[in-house]
């Protein structure tokens, strides 16, 4: 209702509360290193702070995350775009997607936001090149009115960035 | 009204009056022809009339989502046979070659055995298409909400467990000795309670029944660690010996194929929508990419071929 960005907003199932409830105590406890939530009475939308980790191309960098979680989390995975400015990475989209396995087809109710950020900071991390990906423009143009990268069928080819 | 053309014959080209009851062109006896009142004007949804933005979107994602479909379905189809080990002739596909299109909302179609295509119209071959000839293809009514199913259905990842392999999962009682090792369901994340129940996945893996089963019931992967529910309740030893063993032993033979059969068909969810394996499968899908769009194209040029395909997404 009040966001205009995310796809259809159910409210959460009481089992996707309790699960995120648990999610942001842990959090609190022990924060991903790198990463700073504001906890606001928001629950279903997460917005994240990523400082690209010390050594890498996107050291001394910070961007933002933003998480909404569907109906039935963890049974489907969360939407986690990057809002703009998105870090110059081949696996992310200037419209903030974020081509990463475990955010669409290898997505398993064992993960938590913590892991995931940990997933894409290490992905950061790994990059050799600041550049966007090779079909950049292509895919945004197709992206526009909001579609969300949940709905894209993504391809993944590339285990090494 | 009753002198009017009522239809259009895709093979004539031409407004045509049916005579009769029987849905086929009066002067090429073709039955490649729909209902004029069902026709959208051309000029909205022609492929070729990419003028307005809109349509130019369409169309992408009209490729985009058959490209993408296509390719994970070859995955799917080596990773199986690769995993399985299975030694029926189950056609080869060589994932190498571009997709090969033909769609009909409510006209069977197969695949040949030469991996080309044919659709059949009112059970007479109306178009045949091979490989030497990729660029000509059909794309007949249900194909937008067959697209929009497929993109909007959460259907990726493992297939499903069956229900049979869900029930026939061990429940254990919690343990002191669990506690020490798992001491949280990893769905929930709440502690597991000293006597409660809880159910076993075959990797050893535990959950509180109400998270795994929802979960196996979507995609058959131990959340954990992925690994599969074993076929109908087989233990894991027993189906993967089983399996193996199929081919030698009379009585678990035919046991053994079923399971496979089965298992392969739950690989592939949407294969009742794309009968790509064999004739068998040609029969069922009627319906299923629903009726209500009027959309009707036919396509004899290259322009949307293949060159553009967004194969890589990244």
């Amino acid at each position: 209702m009040t966001s205009s960005s995310a796809p259809s907003r159910k409210a959460l199932s009481k089992i996707a509360c309790n699960r995120l409830q648990k999610e942001m105590v842990e959090w609190q406890v022990n924060p991903p290193a790198g990463f700073k939530h504001k906890v606001t009475d928001n629950l279903q939308r997460w917005v994240i702070e990523v400082s690209g980790a010390p050594g890498t191309l996107y050291a001394n960098e910070i961007y933002q995350l933003q998480v909404d979680f569907p109906e039935h989390y963890p049974m489907e995975a969360p939407q986690v775009i990057f809002l703009p400015p998105a870090p110059l990475h081949p696996h992310i989209y200037s419209n903030g997607h974020i081509c990463l396995d475990i955010l669409y087809d290898s997505w398993s109710p064992a993960m938590t936001v913590s892991s995931v950020c940990i997933s894409i900071l290490s992905m950061l991390s790994s990059s050799t090149v600041k550049q966007r990906p090779a079909d950049n423009d292509r895919y945004v143009k197709n992206c526009r009115n909001g579609r969300s990268p949940k709905e894209t069928r993504w391809w993944f080819h590339d285990d090494k960035v | 009204m009753s002198g009017r053309n009522t239809h259009w014959c895709y093979r004539c080209r031409q407004p045509v009056r049916l005579r009769g009851r029987d849905a086929v062109c009066p002067s090429c006896n073709s039955g490649f022809i729909q209902e004029l009142d069902d026709m959208v004007p051309a000029s909205t949804l022609d492929l070729l009339d990419l003028d307005s933005d809109e349509d130019r979107e369409r169309q992408f994602r009209l490729l985009n989502s058959i490209s993408a479909f296509m390719r994970q379905r070859m995955v799917d189809r080596s990773n199986s046979l690769d995993i399985r080990g299975r030694s029926d002739p189950v056609p080869e596909h060589n994932p190498g070659v571009g997709p090969l299109l033909i769609f009909g909302g409510q006209i069977p179609f197969r695949l040949s055995g030469n991996g080309g295509f044919e659709a059949l119209f009112n059970g007479t071959p109306g178009i045949g298409l091979t490989r030497g000839n990729v660029g000509d293809y059909f794309i007949g009514p249900g194909l937008e909400e067959l697209f929009e199913q497929l993109s909007t259905n959460d259907r990726r990842g493992p297939p499903p467990a069956s229900r049979s392999s869900i029930d026939a999962m061990p429940t254990i009682k919690i343990s002191n000795k669990h506690l020490r090792s798992d001491s949280h369901c990893p769905v929930c994340k709440d502690k597991f309670e000293l006597g409660s129940e809880a159910r076993q996945m075959p990797c050893n893996h535990l959950y509180h029944s109400d998270c795994i089963v929802p979960w196996l019931s979507q995609h058959n992967s131990c959340p954990v660690c992925r690994q599969e529910l074993p076929a109908q309740g087989l233990n894991s030893t027993r189906s993967s010996t089983n399996r193996t063993r199929s081919s030698s032993s009379l009585g678990s033979n035919s046991n053994g194929r079923e399971n496979n059969r089965e298992n392969h068909g739950r690989r592939h969810p949407l294969s009742y929508l794309w009968p790509f394996r064999s004739s068998s499968s040609s029969s069922n899908h009627n319906g299923r990419a629903g009726t209500s769009s009027p959309a009707v194209r036919e396509n004899n040029h290259h322009q949307v071929g293949y060159t553009g395909w967004p194969f890589d997404e990244g």
